[in-house]
């Protein structure tokens, strides 16, 4: 399956949706491609939906990593929504569960960016 | 004339010899006061390749005028351009024009590969300027001959044989350039050969054979060199240190790192610090020396001749312990990969091994071997189920039933990833056994089985 990556802008927090495989090559490249994108152009907070990732490699979470610094240096949040159980095992063996913030749903993301949103105001 | 010229190509003279004949055949048909070869420079200019006078003689480029505009014109064009200093227009030629002021006649014909390339390097307005057919042909070069016979004389035939010249220059400009890719391939082949030798020399080339252990182990590379690395450190009183790394990505890249994560290991493992703090300095190093995205998970422990157990997990797949009685653990990760966060804390995990039990220490080649349906190796079990099964009395024939395991799971089809795998048998303490340095039993090199 191609990698695909669709955005969708809901009250300045930007959901992508991926589908298709995060590995070494023109995929990862297309994911670091299109954070850098979005931090450049100013967004802020950023829902990953991966429900439709079929597969992470080594390389992919790099690529993830890799954004997430950059997010930080843009001063922007990265969050992800719908972990499936591959993509799971890797963060957790990795540890990574515990630098992303991670919810069952799109829609827990973005209410999470929400609620901290009214906290701050 | 052609003869001599198809002599001249088929004899395997040199690129310059094959269009000096080429240029030489021109301007005898044309009787061209001198004639010039140019061919396309990367850079997408033109240079003078060859140039003779009408006797054949070397000209030296620079009193071989050639006229940028009719040059421009067949760049631009890619059609033949004649330009007729007795006449204003020629009705022979596609491309005819008034010569330009100091300019009598010449004729320009574009030398066109012979294969059909993708247009995707060219400037829009030169695409635009083309024929679809014309496009997919890539511009190699122009033949140019100055001050020839008069375009009224020019015959048709005369023309063709022209164009056949040029087509045969295309055979040797492309020729030439299959002979260099093919030998700037055959030095990168030889180069990657020394690179993967580089590698397998710096694996342990023996394994400690002593009688409260004995360890092997083994990688099997995805391309000709591999991003996962192994080692046993020989430490004070009896200790070992074992470590599998895995970096993450695969070829050149991954086994840079590899190399340089097997040496920085090497040399801090050796100072014998805490576990913890060997695995920081580690991180550390791989944080201030490479991008956020290169990083390896790691397995590194130290097992004492009594048994005892520390390690340290760093992001990698669990290692796994098959105890004597046939029941398997886990040796899960409770820490970041190593290169990806220089603050990060490491902890360290102690266990006890007992006398019996074996321990294998491997990379996610083989837990994510995939078959020809596309299932992964662990999803069918994996080592673990493998583990349970074995029923052998030694680390050989452990290692060689994974092997023959991740074999016969993948009935064949290719290998997704780099595989590394590090098996200890621990027999017990004997502390009043110890052999000397002469009684370890030495792998050769070949059991360490490099490739499958």
């Amino acid at each position: 399956m191609p990698f695909r990556m669709t955005e969708q802008e809901l009250e300045s927090i930007t959901a992508v949706a991926m589908t298709g495989e995060i590995v070494l090559g023109e995929e990862s490249n297309a994911f670091r491609e299109k954070i850098a994108g979005l931090l450049t152009a100013g967004k802020k907070r950023i829902v990953l939906n991966v429900a439709n990732v079929t597969y992470i490699d080594s390389t992919g979470v790099g690529a993830l990593v890799a954004s997430f610094h950059s997010a930080c240096s843009h001063g922007a949040t990265l969050k992800l929504a719908n972990l499936g159980s591959r993509f799971h095992e890797i963060l957790q063996m990795t540890r990574l569960l515990t630098v992303f913030d991670t919810y069952d749903s799109e829609a827990a993301a973005i209410e999470s960016f929400a609620k901290s949103r009214h906290a701050q105001a | 004339m052609l003869l001599d010229v198809g002599r001249a190509i088929s004899a395997g003279l040199a690129v310059e010899d094959g269009l000096t004949a080429i240029v030489g055949a021109a301007i005898d048909l044309t009787r061209a006061r001198y004639g010039v070869l140019l061919l396309v420079k990367p850079s997408g200019g033109l240079e003078a390749a060859v140039a003779r006078d009408a006797q054949r003689v070397p000209l030296a480029f620079d009193q071989a005028h050639v006229s940028s505009s009719v040059l421009e014109r067949v760049m631009c064009s890619r059609r033949d351009v004649i330009v007729d200093g007795t006449r204003a227009e020629s009705s022979i030629c596609r491309e005819a024009s008034a010569a330009p002021p100091g300019l009598h006649s010449a004729v320009a014909i574009p030398v066109k590969s012979r294969a059909r390339a993708s247009a995707g390097n060219l400037p829009l307005i030169k695409v635009l300027d083309m024929t679809i057919a014309e496009r997919r042909r890539e511009l190699l070069g122009v033949l140019y001959l100055a001050d020839g016979m008069p375009s009224s004389s020019f015959l048709s035939l005369d023309h063709e044989v022209l164009r056949m010249l040029t087509r045969e220059a295309a055979l040797v400009i492309e020729n030439a350039r299959l002979f260099t890719t093919a030998r700037e391939k055959a030095r990168l082949d030889h180069e990657m050969e020394i690179t993967s030798q580089i590698q397998r020399q710096l694996q342990p080339a023996r394994f400690p054979r002593l009688p409260e252990l004995e360890v092997t182990g083994f990688t099997v590379e995805c391309h000709a060199v591999g991003g996962d690395c192994f080692d046993v450190i020989e430490l004070s009183d009896g200790r070992h240190g074992l470590f599998v790394g895995d970096i993450a990505g695969k070829g050149i890249p991954a086994s840079l790192l590899a190399t340089l994560l097997q040496g920085v290991i090497g040399t801090i493992g050796a100072l014998d610090l805490p576990l913890e703090e060997v695995i920081s300095r580690v991180n550390l190093y791989l944080c201030e020396r490479s991008a956020g995205d290169r990083y390896a998970t790691l397995f590194y422990a130290i097992l004492d001749s009594t048994g005892r157990f520390d390690y340290v997990n760093a992001g990698h797949i669990p290692a796994l312990i098959r105890r004597r009685s046939g029941e398997v653990e886990t040796l899960e990760s409770s820490n970041f990969p190593v290169g990806m966060f220089s603050h990060a804390q490491y902890t360290r995990e102690t266990v006890e091994i007992e006398p019996g039990d074996f321990l294998v220490m491997y990379t996610d080649g083989i837990s994510e071997a995939k078959n020809g349906r596309g299932q992964l190796f662990k999803e069918a079990g994996g080592l673990q189920h493998l583990l349970q099964r074995f029923n052998g009395q030694t680390v050989d024939s452990l290692v060689d039933a994974i092997r023959s395991g991740v074999r016969a799971f993948t009935e064949g089809a290719p290998q997704s990833d780099d595989i590394a795998v590090l098996a200890v048998h621990y027999r017990g303490h004997a502390p009043m056994n110890r052999p000397s340095e002469t009684e370890a039993c030495i792998l050769t090199e070949d059991r360490l089985c490099h490739s499958e």
